[in-house]
């Protein structure tokens, strides 16, 4: 579904010591949507996408890039 | 016994996944309702016996969740939408497959009807296409999400490199 998009949302969640679950209602969305998203299956919409960065108080592209060809 | 807290996000996806439940259960009544309008009166007998009891069962499934997405609604409207989730847009997904695939069954039907079906009912068609509405939805969403129940630990330190998530977990 995402082989274009990478994203670092596990490195950030352990750096600030945080679950799915923890990470999911920080921002709104289930736990399902953040596992879906980490493991590269689904693709996130811009919201959801600048609502990770935000809590994480970084720019986005510091969490999603996309892979290099 | 403490119980976890549902966030409204969590029931939300509940309510799409009881939905698709409740579609595939509504597709194969559909189904054999619709040989029971061809299959004489034992294949009738049968639907008679399974009708109702599917019916409740599917009442039982939705009618719980609904009344709490009614209640949501009204007690705080757009916060029970989660449109970006996975779970959401799987659903969505299902659907324009389901339309695909009913465009597709209703040619198919018309062309049979005016051939080798063409004694049957119009009432065995229409829940013939209504069924396979249902199932080609219910079952690609169901399908879109198995497994993916995924770990939920912090991984190790030196883990903390970019990743593609298709990689690392063999998604």
């Amino acid at each position: 579904m995402s082989d274009e998009l990478n994203n670092r949302i596990r490195v950030f969640r352990a750096e600030h010591r945080l679950s799915q679950g923890d990470l999911a209602e920080k921002i709104g969305v289930s736990r399902k949507t953040i596992s879906t998203i980490e493991v590269g299956r689904f693709i996130p919409s811009t919201v959801i996408a600048l609502k990770i960065a935000r809590y994480f108080e970084v720019p986005v592209e510091e969490i999603f890039s996309l892979a290099e060809e | 016994m403490a119980k976890q807290t549902e966030t409204v996000t969590q029931f939300y996806e509940r309510f799409i996944q009881r939905t698709a439940v409740a579609m595939l259960m509504m597709a194969f009544i559909y189904t054999i309702s619709a040989f029971a309008l061809v299959g004489g009166p034992s294949v009738a007998a049968i639907v008679d016996f399974l009708d109702r009891p599917l019916g409740i069962v599917i009442i039982i499934i939705m009618l719980p969740v609904f009344a709490k997405m009614v209640w949501l609604r009204i007690r705080q409207k757009n916060k029970c939408r989660e449109a970006d989730s996975f779970v959401a847009v799987t659903f969505k997904d299902a659907a324009s497959r389901a339309f695909s695939v009913t465009f597709l069954t209703l040619i198919l039907l018309l062309a049979l009807s005016e051939g080798p079906l063409s004694d049957f009912p119009a009432a065995f068609f229409i829940n013939i296409i209504t069924a396979v509405s249902l199932a080609t939805c219910s079952g690609w969403f169901l399908y879109a999400n198995r497994d993916i129940e995924e770990d939920d630990d912090f991984g190790d330190a030196d883990d903390h490199e970019d990743h593609a998530g298709n990689e690392e977990r063999g998604a």
